[in-house]
This record gives C-alpha cells, sequence and structure tokens, in this order.
C-alpha cells in the first residue's frame, strides 16, 4: 500500500516587514525537490508521511534550515531575514537561476525592484518601465517614452497590468517617466509573447506589477528628493500582523525651472504631474486574505492661463486570495481602471474642448489547483466591460450655438475562460493550456457603413444593450522544458492569442492623446501565432546564466492607417483604417551575471517586424514602425567597496524606420511656389542609430553603521556622451537658398542628476 | 479647428521645453520624374493660373523641368503661355468659376519626349457660394488685463447642408501705407499657411458657425525674410472658401506633407491625392470667395508708446484719442 501523502502549505515572508516572498524555493533535501512561493508567498508541497530536512532561501535573506517531521498535513509560515551583508550579493535577480531552467514558459523577464533601482536613471527617477526597455527583445518606442515594443509588435499590443487592473496609458510628462512609482513596486514580470492562458487580449507581452503588501510589523517610512520630482511611502500595521496600509505619494516640480529659460512666455507655464497609490492588506486567517489597492495619477500642463492639459489614470483592484485545501487556492478579484484626457484652449470670446477617455471594469475568478509534486493546475474565467469615449471637441461661442464633434462612444464586453496545466515529467517540463475568448459590441452604436474601398456608404444605429457583433477565438498556448543535464535546458512553446482593443496612434512617440477602438464589424480582432524555441545554459555555479531564443510571429488582421489617415476626432474613423497582414521574427542572446561585486547583463536581439497591407505602400510589404534589426544592451551594476555602487548602462539600436521624399515638384496655388515632398513608400529609409551610455553613482551614506535609518545619494548622468539621438526627421526648404534640406529633431543632450533617498 | 489650435499651442509649447534641431545627410533614392499639373479657379474675376511642370529628386541642384509648350484649356477655351515664368498657363483677366457649374481641364504635352503630346484631363465642380455674415478680431489669451493682440480671427456664416469644405486666407493692409502707396499683404500666399477647416465637412451641418482661423500676432510673416508689424489702424481682411472636394484633400494632404513628420502628430505620408488623369501629380480645384474685414483697435497693452510713436510720429496720442 502506497505512504499516505500529506501537504505542507504556508507562506514566506520578509521577517522585517511581513512582505511575502515571492519565488522563494522550499527544498526537501531527502526527495530531492523543491518547489517556489506564488506572487502571493503561498507555497505547497505534497509529501509522504517522515521526516524531511527543509531549506529555505531567498536571494539576499539567509537561507534557514529546519527539520519537519510530518505525520499529517501541516500548515506552516517562515520568515527570512534580509542578509546585512555586502551591498554586491544581492544579486541582479531574485528569480532562481536554477528554477528559470526548468520553466517550460519562454520569453520571461522577472525584475525585482531592487535590481531596478541599480540601474542609471534619468533625472534620478527611478523608472520600471525605462528598466524593462533595457531586456532583450523590448525596444522603447522613441527617445524619451514610456511605450515600448516587444518582439516587433506596437505599443498596444502590450498588456500593462497594476495588481491586475490594466493601464491605458503607462506615461507621465509626456512619457519621461512612467506611472509607477518605484517605492510601491514589489515586482515586474515581463511575459515577451508566451503569454499564459490565464491571461489574455493582447498579442505582443504582458507585464504584470505588483504592489507591495505592506508592512504589518511596524511603521516605516521611505522616500525620495530628486531634481524634478520627489516621492514619500508611509506604511504600517493597523493590527499587527492582521492588517496593514500603506500610502505613497509623489510629485513633480518641472515647471519651477522654466523661469530659467530666459523665455518670457514660458515664466506662468506650469507643467506638472503626481500620482497616489495606496494599498490596504487584510490578513483574515490563515486561509483567507483580502487586499484593495488603488492609484490615481494626473499630469498637468497649462500655458499662460490659455491652453490647458490634462491627462489622467485611475485604477482600483479589490482582491481576495483564499485557500480551500492546501493545494487548491481560489482568487478572485474586481478591477476597475479609467484613463482620460483633457485638452482646452480659450478666448475671451470663443473655448475649445478636447475630452476623451476609455473606461474598464473587470472580473475575475480563478482557481489553483496544485493536484501533486508534478501538476499544477489552473482554471477561471475572466470578463471586463469597457466604454471608449474615443472623443468629444467643442468649440462654446459667447454669442452661437456650440460646435461640436462627438465621436460616437464604444461598449464592449470581452469575457474569457481558461485552464491551463503544468507538468513535470521527468526532465521534461509541459505547460499547456487553453483559453477561450469572447468579444461583444453593445449598443448604442451608430457604426459606418464602408464600400469595399473604404468609402463610407451609410451608417447602421443599434439600440442600446443590443449585442449587435460577436468575435470569438479559441487560443491554444503550449510550452515545453527539457532539463538536458542539471545546467543545460531547451525549450519550446507555441501560442495563438487574440486582441480585441487597437489603438490608434499615428504618433512614434508614445503621445497621451490615445485613441482606443474596439472591434466592430469594420474593424476584425487581431491575432497571432508565435512559434519560440531557446537553449538555456546555466554556468560557474549558476553564477552566470546564458541564453538564446528564437521566436516567429505570424499576424493577422494587423491594423495601419491609409496615407493621411485622419483619426483624431474622426467620427468614421474605420474608414482611415487598412487591415493585413504581418510577420516578425528575431533571436535574443543574453549573457547574465548574477552573484558577485560586478552584476549585470549584456543582450544582443536580432529583431525584424513586417506588414502587408494591399492599400499600403502600393500593396508591397513594408517594415513596421518597430522593426530595429539590431539592438545591444549591456547593463552593468559594480560595487567596489560597501557605501559605493557604480551602475552603467549602454543601449544601441539600429535607426527607427521612417518614410522619405524621395522626389519633389512644385506647387503654385495662391500665389507663391512652394515645394511638396513625393513620398513614394511607407518606412522604407531610417533614422540614424540610437546609442547612448548612461553611468551612475550611488553612495550609501551610512554603510558602515546600518540602522533603522537608511539614507543614500545617486548621481547619474543620462546620455553621458551627449549623443544626438533622432527623435525626428523633417524635410524642409532652406528660405535662402530653396534648397531640400533634412532635420532632425532631438530631445536631449547629456542630462545630469542627483537624487536623495532615504528609508526609516 | 479646436483640433489645430490647441495642437499647435501644445506642441509649440512642449518642443520649446525639450528639443533642439540640428540638419542631417541622408541618402535617398531618386525618384521617377512625374508630370504635374495644378491650379485653381474661384468666383472672383480675376486671371488664374495653371502650371505644367515635372517632378524631380528631392535632394539636388538640378532645376525642376517645366513645360512651355503645352495645350492648355479649361472648358475649351485656351489658356495663354507666360512668356517670362515657364510652365505657367493664365486665363483670361476676368474669369470667374460659377457656383454650381462643372469645368473641364485639359493640357496636352510631351512629357514622354516621343514627339507626341499625350492628353491630361482633370474636373471640377465649384461648389455654391458661401457668404461671410462678419467677422471679429478676438484676444487669444485669456491674460488679465486682456490684450488685443495676438488675435484670432472668426469668420462667422452659415454653413449650407450637407458636407462642405472650407478654408480661409488672410490680407492685411496697412493704413498709413496706403495714404502714399496702398499696401495689401496677402498671409497666406503659400499651400503652407492657408488655413483649412479641419472639422470635418457635416459637423456643422446646416448652422450658423463661427469658423475661428489664424492667429495673428503683432509680428506676422509674410513671406520669405519679410514680417509685417502689426499697427492699430492695420485692416485685416479674412478671405472665406468654400472649396470642392478633390482640392480640399489635395491641399489636406500637402499640408501634412509640409508639416512634416512630428512623431506626436503626424499622419501617415504618402502620395498626395490628385485628380489629374493619366498618372500625372496635382490638382484641378475650384472654391467660392467672401470677404470681410476689420480695423485693428488701438490697446496701450499690445504697443509701447515708443513703439506708437515711431509709428505715428510724435503726435501719435492725438490720433488715438
Amino acid at each position: 500500500m502506497a505512504a499516505e501523502r500529506l501537504t505542507m502549505s504556508g507562506y514566506m515572508y520578509d521577517s522585517s516587514n511581513g512582505e511575502p516572498l515571492i519565488g522563494a524555493s522550499i527544498y526537501v533535501k531527502e526527495l530531492k525537490q523543491g518547489v517556489v512561493t506564488n506572487v502571493n508567498g503561498y507555497y505547497v508541497f505534497t509529501l509522504p508521511e517522515g521526516v524531511y530536512n527543509v531549506e529555505l532561501s531567498y536571494i539576499g535573506y539567509a537561507t534557514q534550515r529546519h527539520r519537519i517531521t510530518l505525520s499529517r498535513s501541516l500548515s506552516k509560515d517562515f520568515s527570512l531575514e534580509q542578509q546585512r551583508v555586502e551591498i554586491a550579493e544581492i544579486v541582479v535577480t531574485s528569480d532562481d537561476p536554477s528554477r528559470r531552467l526548468e520553466k517550460p514558459q519562454m520569453g520571461v523577464e522577472k525584475l525585482p525592484i531592487s535590481d531596478i533601482r541599480k540601474i542609471p536613471a534619468f533625472m534620478g527617477e527611478v523608472d520600471i518601465i525605462k528598466a524593462i526597455q533595457l531586456l532583450p527583445g523590448v525596444q522603447a518606442v522613441s527617445e524619451g517614452t514610456s511605450a515600448f515594443s516587444v518582439r516587433g509588435g506596437t505599443p498596444d499590443q502590450n498588456l500593462v497590468l497594476l495588481d491586475g487592473a490594466t493601464v491605458y496609458n503607462a506615461s507621465h510628462l509626456m512619457g519621461f517617466f512612467s506611472v509607477f512609482n518605484n517605492d510601491i513596486v514589489k515586482d515586474v514580470t515581463l511575459y515577451k509573447g508566451d503569454i499564459p492562458a490565464t491571461q489574455g487580449g493582447r498579442l505582443s507581452s504582458l507585464m504584470e506589477v505588483d504592489t507591495k503588501d505592506g508592512n504589518d510589523q511596524r511603521f516605516s517610512t521611505q522616500g525620495g528628493l530628486g531634481l524634478i520630482s520627489a516621492r514619500l511611502l508611509l506604511e504600517g500595521p493597523i493590527v499587527k500582523d492582521k492588517l496593514s496600509i500603506w500610502g505613497a505619494g509623489r510629485t513633480s516640480y518641472a515647471d519651477i525651472f522654466l523661469p530659467l529659460v530666459g523665455n518670457n512666455s514660458l515664466s506662468d507655464t506650469k507643467l506638472n504631474f503626481f500620482d497616489i497609490n495606496g494599498r490596504i492588506s487584510w490578513k483574515i486567517n490563515d486561509k483567507n486574505r483580502i487586499f484593495l489597492s488603488g492609484y490615481w495619477g494626473q499630469d498637468f500642463f497649462k500655458m499662460q492661463q490659455s491652453t490647458m492639459f490634462r491627462f489622467s489614470n485611475k485604477a482600483a483592484t479589490l482582491k481576495w486570495n483564499s485557500i480551500i485545501q492546501p493545494n487548491l487556492y481560489v482568487s478572485t478579484s474586481i478591477v476597475s481602471s479609467w484613463y482620460d484626457y483633457n485638452l482646452e484652449a480659450g478666448t475671451d470670446l470663443l473655448t475649445g474642448a478636447w475630452k476623451a477617455a476609455i473606461e474598464d471594469y473587470g472580473l475575475r475568478h480563478e482557481y489553483t489547483w496544485l493536484i501533486d509534486n508534478n501538476n499544477k493546475f489552473m482554471a477561471g474565467l475572466s470578463s471586463s466591460f469597457k466604454i471608449i469615449h474615443s472623443g468629444n471637441a467643442e468649440l462654446i461661442q459667447d454669442n452661437a450655438d456650440p460646435l461640436a464633434i462627438d465621436v460616437p462612444v464604444s461598449q464592449s464586453l470581452e469575457s474569457a475562460i481558461f485552464v491551463s496545466n503544468e507538468q513535470k515529467i521527468g526532465a521534461v517540463t509541459l505547460r499547456y493550456g487553453l483559453r477561450f475568448s469572447l468579444f461583444n459590441n453593445i449598443g448604442p452604436r451608430k457604426e459606418v457603413l464602408m464600400d469595399e474601398n473604404y468609402h463610407k456608404i451609410g451608417s447602421q444605429e443599434y439600440a442600446a444593450g443590443a449585442f449587435y457583433n460577436t468575435y470569438w477565438g479559441i487560443e491554444p498556448r503550449v510550452a515545453l522544458s527539457w532539463r538536458i543535464i542539471p545546467t543545460i535546458s531547451v525549450k519550446a512553446s507555441y501560442s495563438h492569442s487574440v486582441q480585441y482593443l487597437h489603438l490608434l496612434q499615428t504618433s512614434t512617440a508614445g503621445t497621451p492623446l490615445d485613441v482606443w477602438i474596439a472591434s466592430n464589424p469594420n474593424i476584425k480582432p487581431q491575432s497571432c501565432d508565435q512559434i519560440s524555441i531557446g537553449y538555456f545554459h546555466n554556468v560557474w555555479n549558476d553564477n552566470l546564466t546564458l541564453s538564446a531564443e528564437g521566436y516567429y510571429k505570424f499576424l493577422h488582421n494587423v491594423v495601419d492607417f491609409k496615407d493621411f489617415a485622419t483619426v483624431i476626432l474622426n467620427t468614421d474613423v474605420d474608414t482611415e483604417l487598412r487591415i493585413g497582414k504581418g510577420n516578425a521574427y528575431g533571436i535574443e542572446l543574453m549573457a547574465r551575471k548574477q552573484k558577485g561585486n560586478l552584476t549585470g547583463w549584456i543582450s544582443y536581439t536580432y529583431s525584424r517586424s513586417f506588414r502587408t497591407i494591399p492599400e499600403v505602400n502600393q500593396g508591397m510589404t513594408y517594415r513596421s514602425p518597430s522593426d530595429r534589426p539590431h539592438s545591444v544592451n549591456v547593463v552593468l551594476s559594480y560595487s567596489p567597496l560597501k557605501w559605493l555602487s557604480i551602475g552603467m548602462n549602454w543601449v544601441y539600436a539600429t535607426g527607427q524606420p521612417i518614410s522619405a521624399p524621395e522626389g519633389r515638384y512644385i506647387i503654385n496655388d495662391f500665389g507663391k511656389e512652394e515645394i511638396l515632398p513625393v513620398y513614394t513608400g511607407r518606412n522604407q529609409y531610417r533614422m540614424s542609430d540610437y546609442h547612448r551610455l548612461d553611468l551612475s553613482a550611488t553612495f550609501d551614506l551610512n554603510s558602515k553603521n546600518k540602522g533603522r535609518y537608511n539614507h543614500e545619494i545617486n548621481i547619474s548622468t543620462y546620455n553621458t556622451y551627449a549623443r544626438k539621438n533622432p527623435w525626428m526627421i523633417n524635410f524642409r526648404t532652406d528660405k535662402e537658398t530653396h534648397e531640400q534640406y533634412a532635420e532632425m529633431t532631438y530631445l536631449f543632450s547629456i542630462v545630469p542628476s542627483i537624487s536623495y533617498n532615504f528609508k526609516f | 479647428m479646436a483640433r489645430y489650435i490647441l495642437y499647435t499651442t501644445l506642441l509649440a509649447s512642449l518642443m520649446l521645453l525639450y528639443s533642439c534641431r540640428e540638419r542631417i545627410d541622408m541618402n535617398l533614392n531618386s525618384a521617377q520624374s512625374k508630370l504635374v499639373i495644378g491650379g485653381y479657379i474661384a468666383t472672383e474675376p480675376g486671371r488664374y493660373t495653371i502650371t505644367v511642370t515635372g517632378s524631380g529628386d528631392y535632394f539636388g541642384q538640378q532645376s525642376l523641368s517645366r513645360f512651355e509648350q503645352a495645350e492648355v484649356s479649361i472648358d475649351g477655351v485656351a489658356l495663354t503661355s507666360d512668356p517670362l515664368q515657364k510652365g505657367h498657363y493664365h486665363t483670361e483677366p476676368d474669369f470667374s468659376a460659377i457656383p454650381g457649374r462643372t469645368y473641364q481641364l485639359e493640357v496636352k504635352v510631351d512629357f514622354d519626349n516621343d514627339g507626341q503630346k499625350e492628353l491630361y484631363s482633370a474636373t471640377t465642380r465649384v461648389p455654391q457660394q458661401v457668404n461671410l455674415l462678419s467677422m471679429m478680431l478676438a484676444p487669444a489669451t485669456k491674460t488679465d488685463p486682456p490684450k488685443t493682440l495676438p488675435m484670432i480671427g472668426i469668420l462667422i456664416f452659415n454653413d449650407p447642408k450637407g458636407a462642405n469644405y472650407y478654408g480661409a486666407h488672410l490680407y492685411i493692409s496697412s493704413a498709413k501705407d496706403s495714404t502714399n502707396q496702398y499696401k495689401k499683404y496677402q498671409i497666406t500666399n503659400s499651400v503652407s499657411k492657408y488655413f483649412l477647416n479641419l472639422f470635418g465637412p457635416e459637423v456643422e451641418d446646416g448652422s450658423a458657425i463661427s469658423f475661428p482661423a489664424f492667429m495673428i500676432s503683432r509680428k506676422t510673416e509674410v513671406a520669405y525674410r519679410d514680417t509685417l508689424v502689426i499697427f492699430p489702424l492695420d485692416t485685416v481682411t479674412l478671405e472665406l472658401n468654400s472649396l470642392d472636394e478633390p482640392y480640399f484633400c489635395y491641399l489636406d494632404a500637402a499640408q501634412a506633407s509640409l508639416s512634416g513628420q512630428n512623431p506626436l502628430l503626424a499622419k501617415p505620408p504618402g502620395i498626395i491625392p490628385g485628380n489629374i488623369s493619366g498618372g500625372a501629380l496635382g490638382c484641378f480645384g475650384s472654391y467660392t470667395i467672401s470677404r470681410r474685414q476689420q480695423v485693428v483697435k488701438y490697446d496701450s497693452n499690445t504697443w509701447t508708446d515708443e513703439q506708437m510713436e515711431r509709428r505715428f510720429g510724435v503726435a501719435w496720442r492725438e490720433i488715438f484719442k
């Protein structure tokens, strides 16, 4: 008779603040088996009755060894202590290198916030999206933006979740900063293509940002003061070990320097942002936990009392995690998010206002069942109701009726059910799953009717509440990992994903003036089939990890614009869009060093991305805006002394594709001759290559006497050798010589900064 | 329109804050030379011009070809080749387009140098006349105290039912100079300075509307290296044009091409749509004309005493009592 299988489960915490440890390892020596904690710090193990030596480890924390007698199923929590050791021993990744080999998931990058803080930051403001943009396969859309492209995809193909709530525009100050305050971020995970079946709705990537649970042991504070922004986090227990709360705020004061520009017109200009985060976490009992988290951020720009531009993100999550059985875990969450912008300008007689917004209200219910140590099964459902206000502009006049453009509001429901299992069979780990997604357009709505040439021939009205259009998709996800020897694994995956929401952005710079549209009878959902293979090799006792990943994507129903498309405030925007297919492929090579005084990574990415749309570029295949064949990232952190840490990034990427005129002709309307450029193709040229070097030095001001109060000064330079990286290129005619020339606009030269950070 | 004002103000501000510009070298391929035919007719009597030229490489010193041996006609009436400006063909000096009528342009030219003239043609239907009811000069800022300059010109008119496409011209005439030599500046003497109504053809359908056009500052650029300084008693004239659809689309695309590749606002560039047959570039269009004018008033917040004295003499206060 087989021995009875018992479970051992519980949470692992940071002993100093009660924060759950994600990805911490529990290893049972006798069985030579281990598990890691999930995103909530929860672990579960199935074992036969017996006495075991259990080793608990987490990078940056002192390893603990316990002797456990298992005579019945056991619930046991552990707290690990942070190591008070050399800074250098806190390594670049918290994702266990050995575990990485075993995971079947490909194209997954996990960045702990402690590592992100080591990366030299623009204006001293540590930014997780800027850090993500340094990973192989990820590319900033342009200089200074928070928008990014993953494996040749477009920015709208990235699903960005903050505690499960969608963030539709993750930028502050036109994209120079992201909405994520680094003080409140616990963990960032980027899935670059092989998105788990539990998530969907985007083709290129999933970026999950989890906020910290909060210190349920003692009150603490941390914050920082930089050249243009400051931030503060307050946290502590309301009921020790039970109920904790934190609140964080960040504000910028970029406009205080404007009077120094010497331009009187800028002296009364306002250019600011702020954001507020908060979270309450309640450990109801050993089996039930609830948290409520919220975010509100806003950017504000005002010029000469007449022009005002504001954009705002809001997000909220209420999540309940419950352990039904030690090996059965349920998570239920209600999320909402909101993004809107408002642009106003006025005269004494006339006021213009332009508003747009997207609202998203979602529900998610998910089960995790650890069938045994070799099978982890997940299933669930999700649904989200979206209301898109694509644009409303109004001119209010003192002596006439308002003049308005009102793009009809769009309502849609996007739902999914999903199942997934991760199964170990000897040295092979399989992950297979299926996602069924369903999309409905809901009235009231007036949809444009078009002929085969995209000309409007009428419109069709649908009543309020009517489900007038439905799309669905079956999205299989399969992945395999074969650990050939303990230090080498090969992986392969296939995924099919469907996207029902599209960002209409002719911009290449990640403007906040986003126009989102949902699929409708004219615009079919985009879909993607992605095949990936990879080779992973750990050397030097897991100190250096080498990886090579290749992928190929087949894209269907890709959306692009006709020549000279008008996207903004267009009531018939469907007539401006053109639909076709695309493909993308690439190779990502990475070497990552994780221990010692010198840590970091070097990566090279070869990435191509193309589109073929019959009505664009005369039907010929052309480069997508994200086609950047070569990119290199060197991200290093060196700690020669206890009190000093030096960071360096060097970034290189092939120039961004642009359209350029090959011909010119004279236009002589209205009296004066003017030269018109003749564009013959789309994206057939490139800007010059992008590269820059960032450096930083962090001085730990009390490294010798670590106490409750810790503080540091960070000095950094962005674009240290003052490379003039093009942001845009225009083609103009010289007023003196009447000759044509190309003119590059660049945003930054060298940008030095200093910031002071503290924690107590 | 709102889009235009709000966008340009915002963008200009941001660009001022962050960006630097520099000329660069780019190697561009040669484009196949194409025939270009362009021009318009309008409802006001005048001499209108059709140009027949060729396209060339974007960069380079070579001059663009101009065809002086073409046969150009509108509705069968031949246009006269200008001996001083090659490739320019003029109507009679008193030509005026009639609203609602369709005109056909025909151009016969040997573009491919085979000894035979090929025929290229286009038609335009002149829109119905739209008259300005009035105009206003509204202060562009809500500053306290208010300033009269910069101003926004506002055209007020009744929009006829159906799709209509509007544009506007701006003229400024100097009252002081007119005592000796009348000078009239057409500020919008090029396509890039012309003001197109971007509200869309059906938005104002059938109602009385105010169409804000042009930011008029104390120093308004007239042409190359020529800046017009505006003073009290100058006359601002606003001209409303109702354009035929192909010509509006052509000008809209031309302006987008000229305004460049701004990453925040750019429209994807391409071949500018025209209406000339036979693969030629360019467009033949038409529009109606209606004008109103207003004299600029004196405002102490806009002009300094020194400026007024230089312009009107030491006794300037007497003039503006």
